[in-house]
């Protein structure tokens, strides 16, 4: 401790503490985030905001909602340069990191989208997105080849096609028992003159569940590529419907069982309400039924129908490493690609909110011609 | 000039060795005011055990030395198998001055911890011996012989009844000891106060003294042998041959007696009465407070060495959490913002606090382990405890504060470097994003509205706080064990900092898995 006594009594040694304390705090000082700093720039939106927006708040007195502010540079690479803040009237404050950053020259106008993958679509290059639908359309190419010689092939006609079948059986049982294809069948009839109830009834019957069968078949066929798809939101693509219709009347036609009037009976709204209810039920009851899944398990887990897969799995492999280079990568001269790195965020926690774009007003007019509806204009607002 | 003048009367005094061997049976004796008496005997043959008797310090406690006689000074019987005697100031064989404090502050701390305030004539008495030392010198740039007069300045102003001299002579040669003779007599004489002197080589010391106490460690006696070097030298050989083990000469070299010219000269007695003054306990708790504050939490070097541990563990978890992504740049920007939040909580609630803690402890329980190692190894807690100081109160208490209060401090310095260290290795990472960015997501969860602390952090300052409370204790502890040499000290700062550190590590992981 002699020692120490000596620099104890030194006044150097105090100040020195003093100076290299001061220097360590106020280094990490300057780490804390800003706080209470002052709009650089504002914004109103270009519409006002309604109950149905996603970017809406509740209430006219609601809070307002912090909104990131990224900046969208000629090459279409973004980085974060702010934070926003939407109040209830629609009305942005925009405080920019660095107002001063000369990148800022080129983010003149603003749009206000919702946290979603599309908005990585949207502000693609239109190099990127031709890329992008070219590998979509070759992997839909493949996937057609590919389901077509499966459903040739010998180990599905041998093993899967039986099992299929009688899943697809059950399944248009279940959907005929169903109250509303009784429902729609009943307004059907009713609908009908009363002297054909018994052509209707018995032989246009027999020729309409002839079709069933097929037309459930055609049903998957349309409907395989949206039921890849995890985020589906359309309705079941119902085209082979119109089709059975077809089929229905040129068999009566053929048949010579149907007049005029049984033609006219089968193209009016009722049929096509029963029947597209009768097909949707079908495709309901196919969906949850435990055997179709057993059975679909099975033929993905198996290797023989692997093979036939071939034509998809290259394309799907370079959708797979290409879609998310050019959607979440680090364009080229860009160092960090923070707008994928928040939407990717906002997916996986499900709370994304909205989002602002700075961009040039060409880059403004392209997006809007891409796309008119999702993203919100932001005029520049007068100062209050 | 004393305001006591007491006789010592020992009556019946019986000493039995922790081992139950007996030191001395059914011993009686008195020493008159201003009297001095030497009391001679072979080398360990127990005569520091009576110094030490007479001084408060001995342990009687079961299974330590057992005691009974009774003693009488100032009209006050005592029972010395019940009481410790209150009557003796030491002055010890190594001085055990406080190296710590400056020549004066030996003196003040002695004199604010003296029964009564010593009267300016007492103050002027003892700094009399302390011609040619500066008040502000350091105990370590006083020769022998000055710190010799130091320390008899230090015990007379404790003011007590009785003063004891534990070898004073050792060590130095033939004209030195005459003249240190020659100053206990006229300190006993001059204050009136009894002397005992307890020495080995008598020849020096003997024109002195007033009579002669021999240790018959034969038949575990003390007896009055004539003031004659021959015969008492004939006796001590012979005794001598009696001994079959002991502790030997203590050899502490004492040098520089004469340099100091005479012992005895008035010199800057009025700057030191001046300088002695009074201080309250308040002020020599704060002292202590002061120096270990200094020494153990805000030193330069201390600052540079926890800033340079925060500054490089800033760097490395940043850099490193970037760096090592196996899937390169497309997930280094994808999980960049979460990446950022984790990185920031991990290095604030969990990776700064332990490696400040364990940098915080290793250092400081060495420097405790020394600290304390060192003034048992130099008597001085027991010269303390001889002039009333209490060592938990000033230094035990300063240091655990300091482990406490200098933990936190540390901690958020290093905090501090850590994250600017962290957003400076990011920034070289990232150059084309703002600093903003990075504040925002790493201190999201540490500052969650951006100006308050999170509660998680009140952990954080449990752990730091109560690790550092642990060690600072284990050090205090280990450091207080018996230390007979200096390598006893360094074992005892390898043991501290190894007990220390795993104690942190400990506290540290219990308190973090229980607080995830």
């Amino acid at each position: 401790m002699t020692s120490v006594n000596a620099l104890f009594g030194k006044p150097a040694a105090v100040a020195a503490s003093l100076a290299i304390g001061a220097l360590f705090l106020s280094a990490g000082w300057t780490t804390l985030p800003t706080r209470h700093a002052a709009a650089t720039i504002s914004y109103q939106l270009a519409a006002p905001l309604d109950g149905n927006s996603a970017v809406s708040t509740a209430a006219p007195n609601a809070a307002p909602v912090a909104v990131p502010v990224f900046l969208m540079q000629p090459d279409h690479a973004t980085m974060r340069s702010g934070t926003g803040l939407l109040q209830p009237d629609g009305r942005v404050d925009i405080t920019l990191f660095d107002p001063s950053d000369p990148r800022l020259i080129h983010g003149s106008e603003a749009l206000l989208f919702n946290t979603e993958f599309r908005v990585l679509w949207l502000l693609a290059t239109d190099e990127e997105r031709a890329r992008l639908w070219h590998g979509i359309e070759e992997v839909g190419r493949g996937l057609r080849t590919a389901m077509d010689a499966i459903f040739e092939s010998p180990e599905f006609t041998g093993e899967y096609r039986d099992a299929l079948q009688d899943i697809g059986r059950m399944a248009i049982e279940e959907a005929w028992r169903a109250p509303s294809t009784r429902a729609t069948y009943e307004e059907f009839l009713r609908s009908a003159e009363p002297m054909l109830h018994d052509i209707v009834g018995r032989d246009l019957k027999a020729i309409a569940m002839k079709q069933v069968e097929p037309l459930v078949w055609n049903l998957i066929g349309a409907n395989v590529g949206m039921a890849l798809d995890p985020f589906r939101s359309q309705s079941w693509d119902l085209g082979p419907v119109d089709q059975a219709i077809d089929a229905i009347l040129r068999e009566a036609r053929e048949a010579g069982l149907v007049n005029r009037a049984a033609r006219q009976l089968a193209d009016s709204w009722q049929a096509k309400a029963f029947l597209k209810t009768f097909a949707g039920n079908v495709v309901d009851a196919l969906a949850h039924q435990q055997r179709l899944r057993d059975v679909a398990g099975r033929m993905v887990n198996d290797p023989r129908l692997g093979a036939y897969l071939k034509p998809v799995s290259g394309p799907a492999g370079d959708l797979a490493r290409l879609a998310p280079d050019l959607l979440f990568g680090v364009q080229a001269g860009a160092d960090l690609n923070a707008l994928a790195a928040h939407t990717f965020q906002g997916f996986l926690t499900g709370r994304g909110g909205p989002l602002i774009v700075l961009m040039s007003a060409r880059q403004r007019e392209d997006i809007l011609t891409l796309d008119r509806y999702s993203p919100r204009i932001l005029l520049h607002a007068v100062p209050q | 000039m004393t305001q006591t003048s007491h006789a010592l009367v020992i009556d019946g005094l019986t000493i039995d060795r922790p081992n139950g061997q007996p030191l001395l049976r059914h011993a009686s004796f008195a020493i008159d005011p201003a009297e001095v008496v030497l009391l001679v005997g072979p080398s360990g043959s127990g005569k520091s055990t009576i110094v030490k008797l007479l001084g408060g310090l001995l342990e009687n406690r079961p299974g330590e030395w057992r005691v009974t006689g009774r003693l009488h000074c100032g009209g006050q019987p005592m029972d010395l198998a019940t009481e410790r005697s209150p009557v003796g100031g030491i002055v010890f064989q190594d001085h055990a001055l406080f190296n710590d404090l400056s020549a004066v502050e030996n003196l003040r701390i002695a004199a604010d911890h003296a029964a009564a305030p010593p009267d300016a004539v007492l103050v002027d008495g003892a700094t009399a011996l302390l011609d040619g030392i500066e008040p502000t010198q350091t105990v370590s740039s006083c020769s022998g012989g000055q710190r010799q007069r130091l320390a008899i300045a230090r015990t007379l102003l404790a003011d007590r009844p009785v003063l004891l001299f534990d070898e004073p002579n050792s060590g130095l040669d033939v004209a030195m000891a005459r003249r240190l003779g020659e100053l206990i007599r006229d300190l006993c004489r001059s204050m009136n106060k009894p002397a005992l002197v307890v020495a080995h080589h008598v020849k020096d010391l003997l024109p002195v003294a007033d009579r002669v106490l021999l240790f018959d460690t034969r038949n575990h006696r003390l007896v009055e042998v004539p003031r004659d070097a021959d015969a008492i030298e004939a006796a001590l050989l012979a005794l001598d041959e009696g001994v079959l083990s002991g502790d030997g000469p203590d050899g502490l070299a004492e040098a520089g007696l004469a340099e100091s010219g005479t012992v005895r000269g008035v010199g800057k007695g009025r700057d030191w009465r001046k300088e002695v003054g009074h201080r309250s306990r308040f002020h020599w708790f704060l002292r202590y407070l002061a120096e270990y504050f200094w020494e153990l939490c805000v030193s330069p070097l201390m600052l540079i060495y926890m800033g340079a541990g925060a500054l490089i563990m800033g760097f490395v978890s940043m850099w490193f959490g970037f760096h090592y992504n196996s899937f390169g740049g497309y997930l280094k920007s994808l999980l960049h913002d979460e990446t950022l939040v984790g990185l920031g909580l991990v290095q604030g609630t969990v990776a700064v606090p332990l490696i400040s803690s364990i940098l915080f402890v290793a250092r400081n329980n060495a420097i405790i382990a020394a600290d304390i190692g060192n003034r048992v190894l130099s008597s001085q807690f027991s010269a303390m405890q001889n002039l009333r100081i209490t060592a938990r109160g000033y230094i035990f208490s300063a240091i655990l504060i300091n482990m406490v209060v200098g933990s936190l401090i540390l901690l958020v310095i290093s905090l501090g470097m850590a994250s600017w260290a962290s957003m400076q290795t990011w920034h070289i990472q990232f150059p084309m994003q703002s600093f903003e960015l990075w504040r925002s997501h790493f201190f999201r969860k540490l500052l969650p509205d951006g100006v308050h602390p999170a509660f998680s952090m009140v952990w954080v300052l449990l752990k730091v706080a109560l690790s550092s409370l642990l060690a600072g204790g284990a050090a205090i502890v280990i450091g207080c064990g018996k230390k007979e040499s200096v390598l006893e000290i360094n074992a005892a700062i390898a043991r501290s900092i190894i007990v220390g550190v795993t104690l942190t590590l400990l506290v540290h992981a219990i308190i973090s898995i229980l607080t995830l």
